[in-house]
Parts: structure tokens; C-alpha cells; sequence
């Protein structure tokens, strides 16, 4: 079975909208670390922060959220 | 700098604090103990006095304002919501986590190394509750 690991493009449509972390924060109704976290793949949100980060920048979740191939040493 | 970021910080300035002053009134106590102090010579073991009464007081003082902190925080679902929010929530069980395994490992110090029983019980509650607050503050960077 392939390994896959979960990407976002959150800093991408954040920045693309004008918005500081603080104030996505501050729209879904977490910290700004998580924010934070959540884009640099260092925290999993749950499926709920991920409908409610979807909803405020006006995109499906799936454009947000997306399994991509992990890379493999050799 | 919003509400929200305002209280974050100062919560991580508060767990600080407590875990200075913790780490700093219960070493010197513990040291104490186990070097008895009657060997110490007077100045000094009235120097480690002072330095252990500054350290609790110190901890007493930031767990009181950790104290209002949390009363304001509750007078606002919303705002204490947010800031326990599930990330917050997963950094602080992870923490949590830690603890227990210094916990269970500082267990075998009076194994290894004749302690009385009342100092290996302070070495047991300094080790949890240090290293759990300092495990959270961390955890938590971002």
C-alpha cells in the first residue's frame, strides 16, 4: 500500500485573501499557534477545524486538505 | 495584539514562573535534605534558606496570577474556548504524558541511591511537576 502524508495549502489561501494568521485565528476561533502548526504540517487538525478553516476562506475541504505521495529515502 | 494572543503569551510568562520558582524552592530544599543541614556552615545554609523562600514565594505569586488569569478566562466561554482550544488540548495531554514516563523513571533514584523516603517523595513530585510544565511550554512553541 502507497504511503501517503496529509499537505495543506492553508498559507496559500490565507496570504491570497489578505489574511494574517491572527486574524484567521481569531475567525475560526483557535490560537494563532494552531494556525501556525496546522501550516507547517506540524499539527493534524481534526475534521471539524478543517470544515471550520474550509468555510471561513470559502473553499472545499478537499482543496485545503490533500493526500500527497511521501517521499521515500533510498 | 488581540485578546487571545495577549492571554497565550502571558499564560506561557505564568507556567515560566511556576516552573522556576518550583524547580528553584524545591531543589534547594531537596539538596538541603540530603546533605543535612547541619553541615552546612551558617551563612550558607541561611543563604539556601533565603534563595528556597524566594523560590516558593516566587511560585506563590505566579500561581496566584495564574489563578485570576484562569477566573477571567472562565467569565468567557468563547475566549476560554479558544484558548484551549484542540491543539492546545493535545499539546497539554502529550505533556502530560512525559511526566508520567519521569514520573515512573525517577522512581528508581531511591532504588539505586539511599534516599530517606520523605525526600524521595519531593524528588517525585518535583520531577512531574517539572517536567510537565516544561514539557507543555515545548510542546506549545509554534
Amino acid at each position: 500500500m502507497a504511503v501517503e502524508v496529509l499537505q495543506n495549502t492553508l498559507r496559500v489561501e490565507r496570504t491570497r485573501r489578505g489574511l494574517t494568521q491572527e486574524q484567521l485565528a481569531e475567525l475560526v476561533g483557535v490560537t494563532r499557534k494552531t494556525i501556525n502548526t496546522v501550516e507547517n504540517g506540524r499539527f493534524i487538525p481534526s475534521t471539524l477545524l478543517a470544515l471550520k478553516l474550509a468555510r471561513t476562506l470559502q473553499l472545499p475541504v478537499e482543496e485545503l486538505f490533500l493526500l500527497a505521495p511521501a517521499l521515500r529515502k533510498r | 495584539m488581540s485578546e487571545v494572543e495577549a492571554l497565550d503569551r502571558s499564560r506561557r510568562r505564568m507556567l515560566l514562573g511556576l516552573l522556576i520558582g518550583f524547580g528553584v524552592w524545591q531543589s534547594v530544599s531537596i539538596a538541603k535534605a540530603l546533605v543535612g543541614g547541619a553541615r552546612f556552615p551558617r551563612g550558607v545554609y541561611l543563604g539556601l534558606m533565603a534563595v528556597s523562600l524566594a523560590g516558593g514565594a516566587y511560585w506563590g505569586f505566579e500561581l496566584l496570577q495564574m489563578l485570576r488569569w484562569a477566573r477571567r478566562v472562565r467569565r468567557n466561554p468563547e475566549l476560554a474556548a479558544t484558548l484551549n482550544d484542540e491543539r492546545v488540548q493535545v499539546v497539554r495531554l502529550k505533556a502530560l504524558a512525559v511526566a508520567l514516563v519521569a514520573v515512573l523513571t525517577a522512581q528508581a533514584i531511591p532504588i539505586l541511591a539511599p534516599i530517606p523516603a520523605v525526600v524521595g517523595g519531593q524528588v517525585t513530585i518535583l520531577v512531574g511537576v517539572t517536567v510537565a510544565i516544561g514539557a507543555y511550554l515545548t510542546l506549545d512553541e509554534g
